[in-house]
């Protein structure tokens, strides 16, 4: 008991030394393994759901199926993705340095309105949320062979929706790799 | 009580710099490519499904806003990685130059803090 009160002690000392004596500078978030795995599971389960529309799907099986309707994992999907949204907004970030005139409280509050994760995980949540309405009013055509990356695309809309979401889970990802320092 | 050899020093620095950009160049330079190509292909997407009648005016002022969208969370994100990247370019440029003057001196100095406004861009969540 005395010997973890004394390591924690020292712990303190440490950390107020290295904030007077200054350590090595971070301007970016610190990287989290628990955001890349979640995003990472998140987004298989939505290249599956792709996997599942692309071969053409109709509004009345929107919400049967077993284990899983389609509504639910639409559900799931968009659930996962704010939940992560809010683990991003929620992680803590490195503060400007005190005594510089530099950043202003409002520069520091514009640069957290910029913030490349955040912004990503938005649009994904408007991208999923809209295609899962579309499922339910409509239902999606079959993607033909010709693929949604071809040199002419198949106008089915679930490429545009697959392509919306790619760009934007790679945004994502990148950042969230480049966090690794 | 050792003295600093400037064109040693000058060398430590070039090439931990360098590794650090030329590794962060090649990171951002794919991300760059993959994304436009990405938006090339959703803007020819949007206008032969526009075309083909599969799109609805209301559904087409989604795409483009998300568009719209895709394309600020692109340069957002190229700007939360040039500032990971000033971040790693300043911790290698000031634990070169201070460890030297460490060395010489025989003790350690506290290292400075980085001028974030002065690094600009956006540190990102």
């Amino acid at each position: 008991m005395g010997s973890i009160a004394i390591k924690m002690r020292s712990a303190a000392v440490l950390c107020v030394f290295l904030l007077l004596g200054g350590c090595a500078a971070q301007l970016a978030p610190s990287y989290s393994q628990s955001i890349v795995d979640g995003l990472n599971t998140a987004n298989t389960q939505t290249m599956t759901m792709f996997a599942t529309v692309s071969a053409g799907v109709t509004p009345d099986t929107f919400a049967t199926g077993t284990p899983m309707s389609r509504q639910a994992q639409y559900n799931a999907l968009i659930g996962q993705f704010m939940a992560l949204e809010s683990q991003v907004a929620a992680r803590p970030m490195p503060q400007p340095p005190l005594g510089t005139s530099a950043v202003t409280p409002e520069d520091w509050q514009k640069v957290l309105s910029t913030a490349p994760t955040k912004g990503s995980l938005d649009t994904i949540v408007s991208v999923v949320t809209k295609m899962r309405d579309e499922d339910q009013a409509h239902g999606f055509k079959a993607v033909t062979s010709v693929g949604c990356n071809s040199a002419t695309p198949d106008p089915a809309l679930v490429c545009g929706f697959q392509h919306a979401y790619t760009q934007n889970f790679d945004s994502a990802l990148t950042y969230e790799m480049a966090l690794k320092r | 009580m050792a003295t600093i050899d400037v064109n040693q020093l000058l060398a430590n620095i070039k090439t931990t710099v360098s590794g650090v950009i030329q590794q962060d160049v090649t990171t951002i330079s794919g991300y760059s490519e993959r994304q436009l190509a990405a938006m090339a292909q959703q803007a020819k997407w949007i206008a032969a499904a526009t075309l083909s009648g599969e799109l609805t005016s209301d559904m087409r002022d989604f795409f483009l806003n998300t568009l719209k969208d895709s394309a600020t969370n692109f340069t957002n994100t190229l700007k939360g990685l040039a500032v990971v990247t000033a971040e790693k370019v300043w911790n290698a440029l000031v634990g070169a130059l201070w460890g030297a003057i460490d060395t010489a001196i025989g003790q350690v100095l506290p290292l400075p803090q980085a001028p974030a406004g002065g690094l600009g861009g956006t540190t990102g969540t």
